[in-house]
């Protein structure tokens, strides 16, 4: 294996972790908010931002704990290697389910958009082998690729929320705090799984050429998500007020099919929006697939993982095209990311954790006796 | 295995199935759309009773009227034409399928600029609901997208051809655009009615009146749970939108000492506050005026510098303006008994325990509800004389 081929900085996994996690909810987040808290979404984005940035902080703490170790490495140093091989053969499973869901979205919103007479099947295989292209090339070019895409995706974005204010009703953030705590504790859920996509980093994190830097980075990737999640929201019930956004699939689409600025060379920003967007499911589809064929080199230990990548593709296409309908996938990925999202991001890394300080505690006990 | 995959990408690159040339494309300006009632279908339609009975009965109610201009070359000369077309279908879809055996272009409606809906849709709520709901779904259309109600059928007005203009869909567009649209009709694009819609099932759609060479946007047609339940006037619009904060820059017209003096607003603002005693609630509204005398008389006998002629001339303005904005809470409260003026969005945000109590029954509640409306008006200018 190329060593220098196989480094990326930590800013740059900040920014594949902002890429990835941004890819999953921004779509729908401001619909699911709308419905469930009314106006109060901001508050849930919130804390749903600090949540995510502790666990954040509790998987780089991990992964920094384990220098030049992988995720399977950790595992089996911590909770044995019969355990590991088990763990990291589901994760494979659990990713190849969420990466397809996603595929199957992205597609069905490129169909409506813009390839009418396309056949899904085309448009979801074409995205497939390009990520598996990216995915073969490993972790460095999707470093850059992500710090490339960066500004190209985030700057025009910007321009865009604000020509979308115009318009706006501010009274729509009215009424302020109303919302019961018990339903704002239900809806943490959805405010998390828009968050999903940063356990990437304890995959990544063995490529890291200086994992001290790891926590800095992905957290403030984290805040710069729940900062953007918090623009895309309020400009979303800004514009549109509680009661319309329940009833928009994709608010956020329909926000920027409001811009009407006088002097705009063109007319419908649609096809802008949409270039940004293939962009940033693409960056979030590409690093869980490059996850996966880590992973699979961990399981199978083999020196090159090149010869993952195009396996993987059938069973991610099948997921894609698994659920009959949009509603039948959306209802799908709902149930499947309910139950084992938590297992993945909190419940294995917890118990790593845990482990990690018993060993620590014995170690400390046992030195002074040695 | 580079090689192949470079070769298998460019494969899938290579198929077009959505490809389009742009002359190939009719861009669809205005649609109209018309309810027509079953006795006045064409007799044709009757023909396929036996086949109505296969697949259900689907009265074809619809009427689409698509206006669109069309490039002709005639003689070297590229002319631009105007063309209207209608078809009489089941639904809107089943319409514009209908409408591509006969055009030789496809139609287009990613650049549709309004839509004029024929009086019956709004008379017709199930029909208005299909109507808006194929208009909000419909990925292509643009939520900028101006709606407005013909009085008559649409299909008559889109007929019109001004003299201004002859590309008709492109009038109807300008009348709502520009710094200097009218402030007589409401604002109204799709995305605003979808919202007011969404909130409460009532809104206030701008009026198309065609004449023989001219198009008219003026007052509204107030819309009840989705069913029309009357036209307000130009003046009660001005009104409704002054109170929505809708307009700045309109002309009243005072009377002082037997001079017509036209004031200018250059701005005004207006200002719920909710007082509520027991189960009392009344509703005050504020409104503050800024504005011009631009004409009063030649060599007047005042001063029109003195500040006790200028408040007697703003009392004036206070007294006008308020009897616009209370006619027009009154036409709605007490005629059309519908809440377009955003008292029950008002509540709802800021005194939601009040909406708790009183949102379930706010349409018997609402034309019950107290009105006080309290002006304050500014001349800030008189012009060039004094």
């Amino acid at each position: 294996m190329n060593f220098n081929n196989n480094k990326v900085s930590a800013p740059q996994l900040g920014s594949i972790i902002l890429l990835t996690v941004v890819g999953t909810g921004i779509l729908t987040l401001p619909r699911a908010l709308a419905e469930n808290v009314g106006s109060d979404g901001w508050l849930l984005i919130l804390l749903g931002t600090l949540l995510s940035a502790a666990v954040v902080l509790i998987h780089s703490h991990i992964v920094k704990s384990f220098p030049n170790k992988g995720y399977m490495e950790i595992i089996s140093t911590c909770l044995s290697k019969p355990v590991a091989y088990i763990v990291v053969a589901l994760l494979v499973v659990y990713f190849i389910i969420l990466n397809g869901f996603l595929v199957r979205l992205f597609a069905e919103v490129v169909k409506l958009f813009l390839l009418l007479r396309t056949p899904i099947e085309i448009i979801i295989f074409s995205l497939l082998l390009l990520g598996a292209y990216l995915a073969r090339q490993g972790i460095e070019t999707l470093g850059r690729l992500a710090e490339l895409l960066i500004p190209i995706v985030l700057v025009p974005s910007l321009i865009l929320f604000l020509l979308s204010l115009e318009g706006g009703d501010l009274g729509n953030l009215y009424p302020i705090l109303k919302t019961p705590i018990p339903n704002i504790l239900k809806e943490m859920p959805t405010i998390l799984f828009s968050f999903l996509g940063f356990d990437v980093l304890l995959i990544f994190g063995l490529y890291v050429n200086k994992p001290q830097k790891i926590a800095k980075s992905a957290t403030r990737a984290i805040l710069f998500i729940g900062a953007l999640y918090l623009v895309l929201n309020l400009s979303v019930i800004v514009k549109f007020g509680v009661p319309q956004t329940t009833h928009l699939i994709w608010p956020t689409i329909s926000l920027f099919k409001t811009i009407d600025f006088p002097g705009l060379f063109i007319e419908n920003v649609e096809g802008v929006v949409m270039g940004i967007w293939v962009l940033i499911v693409f960056m979030s589809i590409a690093p869980i697939l490059l996850v996966k064929v880590i992973l699979l080199q961990d399981l199978f230990s083999v020196k090159d993982n090149k010869c993952f990548a195009l396996p993987l593709l059938p069973p991610l296409y099948f997921v894609a095209l698994w659920g009959a309908s949009l509603a039948e996938s959306y209802a799908y990925l709902d149930k499947f990311v309910t139950y084992t999202a938590p297992i993945v991001t909190l419940g294995i890394p917890g118990l790593i954790l845990i482990v990690m300080t018993f060993k620590k505690k014995n170690k400390k006990e046992g030195e002074p006796n040695a | 295995m580079m090689l192949t995959l470079i070769i298998t990408l460019s494969m899938f690159l290579t198929a077009c199935w959505d490809k389009t040339e742009i002359n190939d494309r009719a861009f669809v300006l205005a649609l109209g759309i018309d309810h027509i009632p079953p006795s006045e279908q064409p007799k044709e339609d009757r023909e396929h009773k036996a086949l109505e009975k296969v697949l259900g009965e689907h009265a074809p109610h619809y009427r689409m009227t698509y206006a669109f201009p069309k490039q002709m070359l005639a003689g070297g000369e590229p002319t631009v034409e105007n063309i209207i077309m209608s078809s009489v279908g089941e639904n809107i879809y089943i319409n514009e399928r209908q409408m591509k055996a006969r055009v030789d272009n496809q139609l287009f409606l990613g650049h549709l600029k309004s839509v004029v809906l024929g009086e019956e849709v709004v008379k017709t709520p199930q029909m208005f609901r299909e109507v808006l709901d194929a208009l909000e779904k419909d990925p292509l259309i643009s939520r900028k997208v101006n709606l407005a109600i013909a009085v008559g059928e649409a299909k008559e007005v889109l007929n019109v051809e001004p003299k201004q203009e002859s590309i008709s869909g492109q009038f109807i567009t300008d009348l709502f655009m520009g710094e200097d649209r009218t402030n007589r009709a409401p604002v109204a694009d799709l995305d605003q009615l979808f919202i007011s819609l969404h909130d409460n099932s009532n809104a206030a759609i701008p009026r198309l009146t065609g004449a023989e060479e001219e198009l008219k946007l003026g007052g509204a047609a107030i819309i009840k749970n989705y069913e029309f339940v009357g036209w307000i006037g130009e003046l009660e619009s001005m009104g409704l939108m002054i109170l929505k904060n809708e307009t700045d820059i309109f002309v009243v017209t005072i009377n002082a000492d037997g001079i017509n003096i036209p004031y200018q607003v250059t701005e005004i603002k207006t200002v719920y506050t909710i007082q509520q005693k027991d189960k009392e609630i009344k509703m005050l509204i504020e409104i503050e005026a800024e504005g011009d005398i631009v004409q009063y008389f030649f060599d007047p006998e005042e001063d029109v510098l003195d500040p006790a002629l200028l408040e007697k001339l703003e009392q004036e303005v206070e007294k006008k303006l308020q009897g616009i904005v209370m006619h027009t809470v009154e036409k709605l409260q007490k005629d059309l008994e519908t809440d377009v003026l955003g008292f029950d969005t008002y509540i709802k945000r800021h005194n939601p325990d009040l909406w708790a109590q009183v949102g379930k029954d706010w349409v018997e509640i609402f034309p019950t509800v107290e009105v006080e409306v309290v002006v304050d008006a500014k001349i800030r200018r008189v012009g060039l004389t004094k």
